[in-house]
């Protein structure tokens, strides 16, 4: 098996979980973060660029996202029918689970996917993904100062958005 | 109605960080994925497989140039037919920017939280500016400015001071097309690839997967202190929508700022090209086209006239004549005038010095001077010596008079 394809075994095996949660709590379905996994690992293996991506992590998260939100876009234009509804995804406090307005989260993810790439990758690694800012810096190759300067701008943008809805 | 605050956005987020697949949902997903990988790497070992289609998939393009880039889409064209999409190459943009009329812009300075600097720009149908309107906050300017230009008359309006200055001047009307410059996409975009075919920058260009979010065209200068512009393009217009700038520090491009292009092509109302529904009545006006302020130059050369318009203002201060003080500071007002230099004191004056370059030349000042002088002040009942410095220049729109220059540019 060629140099490549052990790469990405390695990375699936390392970052796989990671990247499933991800896409699980941005699309709030299992069944659907399963089917963008498939997605995400076959488009990483096509890419030809590859070898010459330096954070692989910070690559496959942000197309992970990219992914996700991309399939909110396609299904809102899609006229969702009674039986297309789903129970939100599980989690790990059963208690917090049966409080969670899907609603809502559905609500503030479509606002996020509002946002341009480097803002919403920024604002979903800081406020979903919970990572630190320096964290985030190296993932996105840039500076603190600059993702703090991003995560702003960007929960600004997302209540503006929030609130313009409202109008 | 719901208003949504930061705190709930955050509370919200945090709910779905909270979120997490159950561990079978997991451990099956990854099985599943490492599965297909398996098999795709072994049917990769075998020639059978389309590796142009299997390169071409990926739809995220870096290329080292911006020629690479129109030669490499060809390629794709050529190859690939109708399988793929074309590469993007900044031609598009240029394109899509030719004729504008219309433009506004937003910049945000990393120094600074809210917007730094507006800018609302009509454009003849030569591509130059015909009308411009530009407002100014910090750090550019300590109090807002806005500036309305048009070929013949440029005004500038400084709401907090109450102040309107009006003036025609060459030099002026220069500055105000270099700052256009800045503001307009076409130039923009036509600068950077001019650069990048002279290799003096690198491009690099990715696009998303998805047609909603921008192409990213990264440009990085090519020389010891690098410089880079990250310029995000919609993908169905092929318009700018905004440019990050950044600069090499200690290793890593520091954020410096942003400008955002809105509103392309929307004509705007002809009222933002006025101030007659801005500016009270009561505001102080300085119209250098109908006023005379400062001294005039008569037969004097440029030295000798800086140290009369000195000395000049060093008399009124010692006569407390604020309002002729004001007069050769550009118009100030008695007021502004006690309130500002009039609180040196002034008894006497000791000595006016040569007049010599200033320490930052000015492009709207080419002539301007500045002179170091020393001045007898009383202080506390006192009388103290003070070495000090001030610039003269020339009034904008009238080249035969000269003020004190407003700010620090003395050696």
């Amino acid at each position: 098996m060629q140099r490549h394809s052990h790469q990405l075994l390695e990375f699936l095996q390392r970052q796989g979980p990671n990247l499933y949660a991800l896409l699980t709590q941005l699309t709030l379905r299992e069944d659907i973060a399963e089917e963008l996994m498939q997605e995400l690992f076959i488009k990483l293996s096509n890419s030809r660029r590859l070898d010459k991506v330096e954070n692989l992590a910070g690559y496959a998260h942000r197309a992970a996202i990219n992914l996700a939100f991309d399939w909110r876009r396609r299904r809102k234009r899609t006229h969702l029918r009674l039986d297309d509804v789903h129970e939100p995804a599980s989690s790990v406090n059963s208690a917090l689970a049966k409080l969670i307005h899907k609603e809502e989260l559905e609500e503030i993810l479509n606002t996020i996917g509002q946002l341009h790439g480097t803002s919403r990758e920024a604002f979903v690694m800081r406020f979903i993904q919970q990572q630190s800012v320096d964290y985030i810096a190296e993932q996105m190759g840039k500076t603190s100062h600059q993702v703090r300067a991003l995560c702003h701008k960007a929960l600004t943008r997302v209540r503006d958005l929030l609130n313009s809805d409202q109008m | 109605m719901t208003k949504f605050n930061e705190k709930e956005i955050l509370q919200r987020a945090k709910l779905l960080s909270q979120i997490e697949p159950n561990s079978e949902a997991t451990g099956r997903t990854i099985e599943r994925v490492r599965d297909t990988l398996i098999n795709k790497a072994k049917s990769k070992e075998h020639p059978n497989t389309g590796i142009w289609q299997t390169i071409m998939n990926s739809r995220v393009t870096k290329l080292a140039a911006a020629a690479a880039i129109i030669i490499a889409a060809g390629l794709v064209i050529t190859f690939l037919q109708e399988s793929a999409t074309p590469a993007y190459a900044l031609e598009q943009t240029i394109k899509a920017v030719q004729g504008i009329r219309y433009i506004h812009t937003k910049y945000f300075d990393a120094s600074y939280d809210e917007v730094a600097k507006q800018t609302w720009i009509e454009f003849d149908d030569k591509g130059q500016p015909k009308n411009v309107r530009i407002y100014w906050s910090k750090p550019f300017s300590t109090s807002p400015t806005i500036v309305v230009w048009s070929k013949y008359k440029t005004q500038v309006w400084h709401p907090q001071k109450n102040r309107l200055f009006i003036w025609n001047d060459e030099f002026y009307t220069q500055r105000i097309h270099i700052m256009t410059e800045k503001s307009d996409p076409k130039k923009g975009v036509q600068r950077l690839y001019d650069r990048a075919s002279k290799g003096e920058v690198k491009i690099e260009v990715e696009e998303q997967d998805s047609k909603e979010d921008p192409i990213i065209v990264t440009g990085t200068t090519v020389s010891e202190k690098p410089k880079r512009f990250v310029i995000y393009v919609d993908q169905a217009t092929k318009l700018i929508t905004s440019e990050e700038w950044y600069v090499l520090k200690d290793g890593e491009y520091e954020y410096q700022g942003v400008m955002e292009y809105h509103d392309y092509n929307v004509p705007i109302d002809a009222r933002m090209f006025t101030l007659d529904d801005e500016v009270p009545t009561e505001a102080h006006r300085i119209d250098t086209r109908t006023q005379d302020i400062g001294l005039a130059q008569g037969n004097l050369t440029d030295k000798e006239i800086a140290v009369e318009v000195v000395r000049e203002l060093l008399q009124a201060l010692i006569a407390r004549d604020y309002a002729r003080a004001g007069q050769i500071c550009g118009g100030l007002t008695a007021n502004e005038i006690q309130h500002g230099r009039g609180k040196l004191n002034v008894v006497r004056i000791v000595s006016i010095g040569e007049p010599g370059p200033p320490s930052k030349p000015s492009k709207v000042f080419p002539k301007m001077q500045s002179v170091a002088y020393t001045i007898e002040c009383e202080k506390n009942g006192k009388k103290i010596t003070q070495e000090r410095c001030i610039a003269v220049k020339r009034v904008l729109g009238r080249r035969d008079r000269w003020i004190i220059h407003a700010g620090d540019s003395c050696p």
